[in-house]
This record gives structure tokens, sequence and C-alpha cells, in this order.
């Protein structure tokens, strides 16, 4: 890999970023499209997250030794019951790598 | 709306994108080794989390590499993926439109999937948004990102079952703890159980650009159940 190409991957991922603060552009956000747009964070960090967790489900008892669907399920309980996003993470994640050692 | 101090906001900044800035440790060890191992330099490594700052884009142009891809590839592949942020720069477009371009430049360059997450529940809380907020939280992503890159590259090659981790749990937790609070209307909910469906749908049936797809048809299902927008 070269310097050239990690400077225009440095383009491309500033241009995605920046392509919606020019001015220039032809586009009035009106409050519909606010509106709309206001759904993007959790849509997008759903459509991350859910592949992670639910991927691999095969929908029989494999299922129940599927660490990534456990500690997802145990992630979305944890996150209803506590505020602090700090503590779901990593209890979370410590029972992933604890059913990931055992089963 | 909210009196908040600057002084407190700015510490919410930094406590806020903690915990995401945590999960996402490993993934920049990762960037650092995988880098080093498909052959880059230890400085083109580093520059590549400095200036790139995009993990599944950066994870997925080494592999390519590693696979011997083309240019063509990479960019494309980088292309394809960092996509989704045209979605959180279009979000912020009301809100960032009218700063002064090196704000607008700085804001941009720091717009990763974590700070728009953590600024956009800001905003909605506040009902304005929170520029300080915003560069906080951004800036203490990348200094953590580029730390545990740089570990990476450190480590090189001695830690080479780190991909059979499950480092990606890592992530879904993080969005988990993200999205869960964040639902506060039928709406909402619907649009995220959309989101997950086709999500997990598109990956089975390998469906290219996923990602996007799904969250856009989450998104429209909720706009149209929306009765505010109406």
């Amino acid at each position: 890999m070269s310097y050239d190409l990690i400077l225009l991957m440095a383009l491309i991922t500033f241009f995605m970023r920046y392509a919606f603060f020019m001015e220039k552009l032809p586009i009035k956000l009106n409050l519909r499209l606010q509106r709309f747009l206001s759904f993007t964070a959790p849509c997008i960090l759903t459509a991350m997250a859910a592949p992670i967790v639910f991927g691999e489900v095969a929908l029989s008892s494999e299922d129940i030794t599927n660490p990534f669907l456990l500690a997802g399920i145990i992630a979305v309980v944890l996150s209803l019951l506590v505020k602090n996003t700090l503590f779901v993470v990593l209890a979370s994640m410590g029972v992933f790598f604890s059913l990931k050692t055992m089963l | 709306m909210s009196t908040q101090p600057a002084r407190s906001l700015r510490l919410a900044a930094f406590f806020d994108i903690l915990p995401l800035s945590i999960a996402v440790i490993p993934w920049g060890i990762l960037c650092g080794s995988l880098a080093i191992q498909v052959g880059l330099s230890p400085l083109q490594s580093q520059l590549m989390s400095l200036l790139v700052f995009a993990g599944a884009a950066q994870l997925s142009s080494l592999t390519i590499v590693g696979a011997s891809g083309g240019i063509a590839t990479i960019l494309g592949s980088t292309a394809v993926i960092s996509s989704r942020h045209l979605l959180y720069s279009a979000t912020f477009r009301n809100s960032a439109i009218a700063l002064p371009l090196h704000h607008k430049v700085l804001m941009a360059f720091l717009l990763t999937d974590e700070m728009f997450a953590v600024t956009e529940n800001k905003r909605k809380e506040l009902g304005r948004f929170p520029l300080d907020y915003a560069l906080i939280s951004g800036a203490t992503f990348y200094v953590i990102w580029n730390l545990s890159t740089l570990a990476g590259i450190v480590a090189g090659t001695s830690i080479p079952n780190l991909e059979s981790l499950g480092l990606e749990f890592a992530i879904a937790a993080t969005f988990i703890a993200m999205v869960v609070p964040s639902i506060n209307s039928s709406p909402v909910l619907v649009a995220v159980l959309v989101s997950a469906f086709c999500a997990v749908l598109f990956h089975k049936l390998d469906v290219p650009n996923a990602l996007l797809l799904s969250a856009l048809i989450g998104m429209v299902v909720g706009y149209s159940l929306d009765k505010e927008a109406l």
C-alpha cells in the first residue's frame, strides 16, 4: 500500500462526512426531511449490530450455545434496566467472553 | 431549553464517548497489527488511523491488501462502507451549515458512528446542536483510536488470533446500549425492529449494500408511521 492510496482513502471518507455541510448543495432540509433523518441513528446502529447478534442464528438447538445471541439478548435486557452505557457494555462483554470460553 | 453549564457539557462529552471508545480499543489494536502483517510500514499503519479514521473501511482495505486486491477494489469498498456517513452529514446539515469553515471541517473529520450516536442523543436531549460536545467527543474517540492502533503496531504480528476472538461483539454491545434507551416512541421501535430484521435477512442472503439498505427501509417505515411528520 502506498501513501497516495492512504491519502485517497482519507479523501473519500472525509468527503462522505463533509458532503452535506457544503452550503452550495442545492438541498433545503425541511421539517419532514429532518424528521426522516432523525431515524438515522437508531436504524444505522441497529443495522450494524443485528447481524452480529443474530447473524448465525440457526433456529435449532445450536442457538442455546451461541455466545453472540445469548450475550446480545442480555445486552438488550441490561440496557432496558440500567441507564449506564459503560456498565452495559462492560457487563455484556464480560458475559460474552465467559460464554465463549465455557461453551 | 437547557441551562447545563458549558463545562459539565464538555465533561459529559468525554464520559459519554468513553464506553464506546473502550469497546473500539480491540479494533484499533487489530487495525494496527493487521496493517503490519499485510506489509504496511509502521508510519503508514499509523497514518491510516490518523488520516482515514474509519475503522470498518480501514479493516476491509487491509483485508483486500492481504488478499492482493487492486486499488480500485480498495477505493470502492472504502466508498461503499463509508457512505453511511452521508446520512450523518445530512442529519447535522442544518446545524453545521452556518458554522465557520474550520469548525465544519473539524466536525466532518471527527464524524464517526460513535461521535454521531452520542451527539445526536445529546442534541435531542438539549433541543439544540452542541458543537463543543461534538468536537470533544469526536476528539476523545480520535485519540483513543490512534493510541490503540499504535498498540497494535507495536504488538505487530505477535497476536495472530485476535480475529477469532469475536471482537465484533464489543461493537454490537455498544450500539445496543446506545439504541435501546433512545427508543422513545412506537415509530422508532418499529423502525429499529424493521432495520434489524432486514439487516439479518440481507446478511443471510448476501445482499450487497445490506447495511445502508436495511437502515433506509427502517427509516422509511418509521417515518411513515410518524404522525408528527404529517
